[in-house]
């Protein structure tokens, strides 16, 4: 009996993954935020939306003035800015997640019909992949807003449904070279239903694609949203969130540039975690699928 | 006398951590004379191509040398410095590579890639280096010199392409070529001009030439010397008349044995009178989709045969011959435009795609790559289990009967759980035919089904596949390019070429008593005729 010539290789990813210092760091940064924005309520020393008009705009510590109370400070409206940027981790987080999910469900589904189908179905699915190549997201986000209203779920949602582009175009790639292999005739020929096909067999060997993908366009959601909100298009006062932070620091730049800089490093520190985790997993995924 | 121009000294490689072995290349000592050919012989991961590579400094960076010397000139290439190494490459040692369409720049005319050679090494005037590509086109035996010059890669047939390849390394008159699997990638008939067009230019230029090559035929046509290698080391070197005739080392014993012979075997049993599929005036054009490319090529033209119970037929041809598209059109992996396949008195091409799915029981396929022809994503007993769960079958049923067929093909039962990139390509295209098996067809479509395999595998992959056949009394139909594997195990042989069956018979017949031109063309083309002859196919597994 002829015995498999390799060790079950399964543990190799976890193994090069410890061996690859950005991921491991930008993984490690990227599940802390996760911890703060889970247990912010047990972290935030304050309620994030109690307003204290006598103690505005304390500076944080180091700076002059500083209050021992309020470890970052306060904002304008004397709120305790720890709290607002521990809080603010979480509509970051939740924006970037489900804004992902969104759009790598349709962007995936699209990507994977247009490239296993080809022909007239490739054809009008890249009509309107294009379509929406064409609409600047940002100019769109804005109408949206202007015609439902600012909040949390209609930027998740037109946020969600413009940024798939990616997704669809990549997938779209992928699917093709993995449906022109013989395992994809194969199963043709044993009868199975495109269904089966696509899900079973083509699905599988496209999702570190959509995994890699998914963590680049989570910065840009996490850019975007941050840039609506702090033109007042994305989350509204009182919410927590760091664009709106940045935007309502926006006129004490000069005076307390602080307000700027703390949620502009917290915004940065994400969005880079973010970006490099999925750049080192696209190689060490990359590594693995090639057999 | 010293007419060394290349020797390998004691030449080790070290290969990455992490590896099956140690060493890539062990130990390996070689030497190259003036006007000789001496070929490298091996299976996959033998170190052959490493040893090619090591002489040019061309290894990939994880390949380090680590002991040894290669000599050329008076220098140790192993220590050359880059720029040495540039001067040496092209002027003096040339390399031919196996696949002469990604060898070549597919933007530019092939003609200027021959210039480039001279500019690279700041030799003659344009004019001059126009003339001496032209020259050099002839000289390979291109039939159009000044139309192959200005032609692009993609518009040159594989053969084609191979000769401008040579007359690229022909260019700076270099004293040593490389050749790595030069001939592997083309057509039979295409590869014998080859071979005569390098044994000339050898003859003419006194050109040393290292081949590199699998392929034991290829050694008897071409090879002065020749040193087998497994395994990092050469286990055994010398004359190629003796190392053919005479093998020492078990090692070669083996290999040589291993080497399907062209003689068909004695038929095993009579044949059966029952008709299990028969294809009638099978038609199928493959048409130029695009504005701009109108051009239609006939892939199928009138086919028609009959398939018996119990028996192999051979489908034999060279690329562009449509044997490929005649498995597929069987499978309906493509359409027919016209005929009619009839299995069970129904005609497959007439029915609904509906009404078709149930019936594609009866016929699976086993494919040509074993590495992309199983799902990389799935372990190997879902692989097999698939098919029988679509179809209705319980998932534990079909998942125990799918261990069977993993010991029945001849691997660990265990390895259900085990994904195909554990397993070698022999094995894998076991799993692949264990896969075929679970839907217990009648018939079995193979598609080149050894061509990927090393010489030794195939012969295995052989014998359980006639094992198969007898015990499971299945029908194949046998797509192949390699008349040697088709002489070992079809009953009948049908002869392709540009779309139709121009030759059908038993094989035997065919062997010795080809009808057509074309078939005695191909049939002469083999190389090293009086190979594997010796080698009886001991008889298969009692019924």
């Amino acid at each position: 009996m002829a015995k498999p010539v390799q060790s079950n290789t399964g543990s190799g990813l976890l193994r090069r993954l410890a061996s690859n210092a950005p991921v491991l760091i930008s993984g490690s940064i990227l599940l802390a935020l996760v911890v703060i924005a889970v247990a912010a309520p047990l972290l935030a020393p304050y309620d994030p939306y109690a307003q204290d008009l006598s103690r505005r705009l304390l500076p944080p510590i180091g700076y002059a003035g500083h209050d021992p109370a309020h470890f970052l400070g306060t904002d304008g409206f004397g709120r305790d800015y720890l709290s607002r940027l521990i809080y603010g981790t979480r509509i970051s987080l939740l924006i970037g997640f489900s804004v992902v999910l969104i759009a790598g469900f349709i962007g995936t589904t699209i990507g994977l019909l247009a490239g296993y189908f080809g022909g007239k179905v490739d054809q009008v699915l890249m009509f309107v992949i294009n379509t929406r190549l064409a609409m600047p997201v940002f100019l769109a986000a804005m109408a949206v807003v202007v015609v439902f209203g600012a909040s949390l779920t209609a930027t998740v949602l037109t946020l969600g449904f413009f940024l798939w582009d990616r997704f669809a175009v990549v997938i779209r790639s992928t699917t093709q070279q993995v449906a022109a292999q013989d395992f994809v005739l194969a199963a043709r020929s044993a009868g199975f239903s495109n269904t089966r096909i696509l899900t079973r067999e083509i699905l599988p060997n496209v999702l570190s694609s959509v995994v890699v993908i998914a963590t680049l366009e989570m910065g840009s959601a996490i850019l975007l949203e941050a840039a609506l909100s702090f033109l007042g298009f994305g989350v509204q006062e009182p919410t927590p969130s760091w664009g709106l932070m940045l935007s309502q620091a926006r006129e004490q730049l000069f005076f307390d540039a602080w307000l700027i800089y703390l949620p502009g490093l917290a915004l940065l520190s994400l969005v880079l975690a973010v970006n490099i985790f999925g750049d080192g997993l696209r190689d060490l995924l990359g590594a693995r699928d090639r057999t | 006398m010293n007419d060394t121009v290349l020797s390998i000294q004691c030449l080790s490689v070290a290969l990455p951590e992490g590896a099956d072995r140690r060493l890539a290349v062990d130990d390996v000592s070689l030497d190259l004379r003036k006007g000789e050919t001496v070929c490298i012989v091996g299976e996959s991961g033998s170190g052959k191509s490493i040893t090619a590579f090591s002489v040019v400094g061309l290894l990939s960076p994880q390949l380090v040398p680590v002991a040894g010397k290669v000599l050329f000139g008076g220098n140790d290439l192993l220590k050359a410095p880059a720029a040495e190494m540039r001067r040496i490459r092209g002027a003096r040692i040339a390399m031919i590579f196996q696949e002469p369409m990604t060898a070549l720049n597919p933007v530019l005319r092939c003609g200027q890639q021959i210039m480039e050679m001279f500019e690279a090494h700041g030799l003659h005037t344009h004019r001059a280096r126009r003339a001496r590509a032209i020259e050099l086109l002839t000289e390979v035996g291109l039939p159009d010199p000044a139309k192959a010059f200005s032609a692009f890669p993609h518009e040159l047939s594989g053969g084609q392409r191979q000769r401008v390849m040579i007359a690229m390394a022909l260019a700076l008159e270099p004293d040593v070529i490389i050749a790595d699997e030069p001939t592997t990638a083309l057509d039979v008939t295409t590869q014998a001009q080859i071979l005569s067009l390098l044994k000339r230019l050898r003859e003419n230029h006194g050109t040393a030439i290292l081949f590199i090559t699998h392929d034991f035929g290829v050694v008897a046509e071409i090879a002065d010397r020749v040193a087998v290698m497994h395994r990092g080391k050469v286990v055994e070197s010398g004359p190629t008349v003796d190392v053919l005739n005479d093998p020492q080392e078990a090692y070669t014993r083996d290999l040589l044995a291993a080497v399907p012979a062209l003689t068909p075997p004695a038929p095993a049993g009579k044949p059966d009178a029952e008709i299990v599929l028969s294809g009638l005036n099978l038609n199928k054009t493959y048409r130029g989709r695009s504005f701009f490319n109108r051009r239609d090529v006939p892939a199928l033209t009138d086919v028609s045969f009959d398939l018996y119970r119990g028996e192999t037929l051979g489908i034999v041809g060279e690329s562009g011959s449509g044997k490929s598209t005649l498995g597929r059109c069987l499978m309906r992996l493509a359409d027919l435009d016209a005929g009619e396949i009839i299995v069970d008195g129904k005609d497959l091409h007439a029915l609904s795609e509906r009404a078709f799915q149930p019936m594609r029981k009866t016929m699976q396929m086993v494919f040509q790559d074993p590495f992309a022809s199983l799902n990389p994503q799935r372990t190997v007993g879902r692989i097999i289990a698939d098919g029988p769960i679509v179809h209705g079958k319980a998932e534990s049923l079909a998942l125990a009967q799918a261990e069977e067929l993993l010991s029945f093909v001849g691997l660990d039962p265990s390895s259900m759980n085990r994904y195909p990139r554990e397993f070698s390509g022999g094995q894998r295209q076991r799993i692949g035919i264990a896969r075929a098996l679970a839907l217990e067809p009648k018939i079995i479509i193979a598609d080149e089904p050894v061509s990927a395999l090393d010489v030794s595998v195939q012969a295995q992959v052989l014998k359980l596949l006639r094992g198969l056949k007898v015990r499971l009394s299945l029908s194949m139909i046998f797509i192949t390019h390699d008349l040697r594997v088709a002489a070992q195990i079809c009953d009948r042989v049908a002869v392709m070429q540009r779309g139709r069956i121009i030759e059908m018979g038993p094989t035997a017949e065919i062997f010795s008593n080809p009808k057509s031109e074309y078939t005695r063309a191909l049939l002469a083309a083999i190389p090293g005729q009086g190979l594997g002859a010796k080698q009886a196919f001991e008889s298969e597994l009692p019924a």
